[in-house]
């Protein structure tokens, strides 16, 4: 959209609000001003005779689409968190709840038509499944009875994005090392049940997910294996042989950076304000703003303003860099870098977890997971203190499940002295 | 187009629907389409804001969704029957919000305009039919604005564009609605 459409459209909202006002509006009858008379005079139509109690058109389609939309299968074909015992309940739950509203009173006597006011048509409903209820609005999430679909927390599974966690480095004197065994020195915490767990989607396709961003971004680049970001990585080079995006399929993460040679944007914004600016950025080039929550963080420096986008109602992840996106804006409104992982989010459920005692002993059975050192080592660590954590794992090529572990962090015994570090059991009743 | 009007159906007709809805959950949509905006306006009437008017809608249908197989034809229009289970939709929020409220025998039956001027009607109709022609975008723009009362910041909230995103929107919706208003004055 030109300028000029941009102020008209200013001008147009100023002499609304003015007309709201009360003002009787003077139209600029030689400028532009004579073109926004009519708009305005069906503005003021529309403010007298549009009924004031429509529905929001778009709140109509979300619920026609909930409504109506058939059992939605996840790209795999399957639902993820469906095993068989969850439809035979659901099926039952469904037929009782059809019995009391076919035979039970309801609120409305001599219409045995009316479904009763309880809740138990709605849950029966939710449960059996629609199955287009939001993740995490859904008011009773679904039980994971079949802890099988959740991978391995293990340097195959767990989402690690390089560079991002550091490794502890012995500082003290050589000591002698106790037996190998992972042993706690603090309460071991009773954990909650059930905890929640969250499925999340990332792209299905590198072609296709690169040349919609090519296109967005207005980048006019090739699409190259990347030898230096890990396997299924992949980089999009300009026409100078920058390479501006950098995205690792197998993590679903993704960094962009401003070419030195590109020009200013030539199309100015709408608004001065990074924030906005970094929102509309993200929705223009696709990024999911909605089916995950985010919560903003500004930071201005000389030069730039750092946008940090957050997940809101979802737990923050154990390992850096935790899920989001980092927006970075320039003084002109330009777009710096950004970075972050390309999720959606698909489905909320619950799930069982094991004890922390039973957690313990995982862990001296060798069921755990460090992202400094191999789990074949054999280590000695003396655990200080526990937490209920999450981390990003990979369940196949784009979906991603955040559960549940217990982070213990204590001291680990090296050849050159103990170390701070954390180490990471799955909580996942089997 | 006419303005949507619950009782445009004749009872056969809407028997048929509902039939069909039984074999076909698909085949629900247009009784979704025909009763949502009046079912809406009886639920923010009652409930006096667009939010809990929203949650009202939403379950209404969910329980008439899932009642639905059990349901028999009478003779009476499905929409009595999806108005009585919007009153108990209601009265159970009342109850569960802690206080009472007169439930009082579901009469919002009656044609929306009855006994207004036809042509301010007429008038009425034609903006809602321009509207409908929007996209779906725009729609939500100008519906904010005029029927929610939104200002163009929280339209852009709304919507999570920005104010002047949103700004150019309705400004982009206006221009396209007069266009539309004035080529059906041609005709």
């Amino acid at each position: 959209m030109s300028e000029s459409n941009e102020r008209d459209a200013e001008r147009l909202d100023q002499a609304i609000e003015r007309q709201r006002a009360g003002a009787s509006e003077q139209i600029d009858a030689a400028g532009s001003g004579a073109e926004l008379a009519p708009l305005l005079n069906l503005a003021a139509q529309l403010d007298r005779e549009l009924p004031p109690d429509l529905p929001d058109p778009g709140f109509r389609e979300q619920l026609k689409h909930q409504l109506l939309a058939p059992v939605p299968v996840n790209r795999r074909g399957r639902r993820f968190f469906y095993d068989w015992r969850f439809g035979v309940a659901a099926a039952a739950l469904l037929v009782v709840a059809l019995i009391i509203g076919i035979f039970g009173s309801g609120a409305f006597s001599g219409d045995d038509n009316v479904p009763p006011a309880r809740e138990t048509v709605a849950s029966a409903l939710n449960v059996a499944g629609s199955g287009t209820e939001q993740a995490g609005a859904s008011a009773t999430p679904r039980t994971v009875e079949d802890t099988a679909v959740f991978p391995p927390i293990d340097q195959d599974h767990v989402v690690q994005i390089p560079g991002a966690a550091s490794t502890p480095v012995a500082d003290g004197t050589p000591e002698s090392q106790p037996s190998p065994g992972i042993v706690s020195q603090t309460t071991l915490p009773t954990l909650p049940q059930p905890a929640m767990t969250w499925l999340l989607t990332g792209p299905d396709s590198t072609q296709q997910f690169l040349e919609t961003l090519i296109a967005r971004t207005g980048i006019s680049g090739q699409i190259k294996p990347s030898s230096t970001d890990g396997p299924d990585s992949f980089v999009v080079v300009d026409s100078t042989g920058f390479a501006a995006i950098h995205w690792n399929q197998r993590d679903a993460y993704f960094r962009y950076d401003r070419g030195p040679n590109e020009p200013t944007p030539p199309a100015i914004r709408a608004t001065t304000n990074p924030l906005i600016t970094a929102k509309d950025w993200l929705s223009e080039i696709g990024f999911d703003l909605t089916s995950i929550k985010y919560a903003e963080s500004v930071q201005s420096s000389t030069g730039q303003t750092i946008i940090r986008f957050d997940p809101s109602e979802l737990p923050a992840t154990a390992l850096p860099p935790g899920l989001g996106v980092t927006v970075g804006v320039g003084p002109n409104g330009s777009i710096l870098f950004a970075e972050g992982f390309w999720l959606s989010l698909s489905e909320a459920a619950e799930v069982h977890l094991r004890d922390s005692q039973q957690t313990l002993a995982a862990a001296n059975q060798g069921e755990w997971f460090s992202p400094t050192i191999p789990t074949s080592t054999s280590v000695a660590f003396t655990v200080n203190s526990t937490k209920l954590s999450y981390l990003l794992t990979r369940a196949d090529d784009s979906s991603f499940l955040l559960q549940p572990v217990m982070a213990f962090t204590g001291e680990r015994w090296t050849s050159k002295g103990k170390v701070p570090d954390t180490i990471f059991v799955s909580t996942i009743q089997k | 187009m006419k303005m949507e009007h619950a009782e445009d159906a004749g009872p056969l007709d809407e028997a048929a629907l509902v039939m069909a809805a039984q074999g076909d959950l698909a085949a629900f949509e247009p009784l979704y389409e025909r009763y949502v905006n009046a079912l809406y306006r009886y639920a923010y009437h009652r409930v006096g804001n667009h939010a809990d008017a929203e949650d009202v809608t939403s379950q209404t249908f969910q329980q008439a969704i899932a009642a639905l197989p059990a349901y028999e034809w009478r003779g009476a229009p499905f929409g009595a029957w999806l108005f009585k289970i919007a009153a108990n939709v209601i009265a159970r929020r009342a109850r569960s919000a802690g206080r009472e409220i007169a439930v009082d025998a579901v009469a919002v039956y009656a044609p929306e305009h009855a006994g207004e001027d036809p042509a301010a009607v007429a008038a009425t109709s034609d903006i809602v039919t321009a509207l409908g022609q929007l996209p779906l975008d725009q729609q939500r723009a100008i519906v904010l604005k005029f029927s929610h009362g939104l200002t163009s910041r929280e339209i852009g909230e709304a919507l999570n564009r920005s104010e002047g995103a949103a700004k150019q929107l309705i400004h982009r919706a206006l221009i396209a609605m007069r266009a539309a208003l004035e080529s059906d004055s041609d005709e």
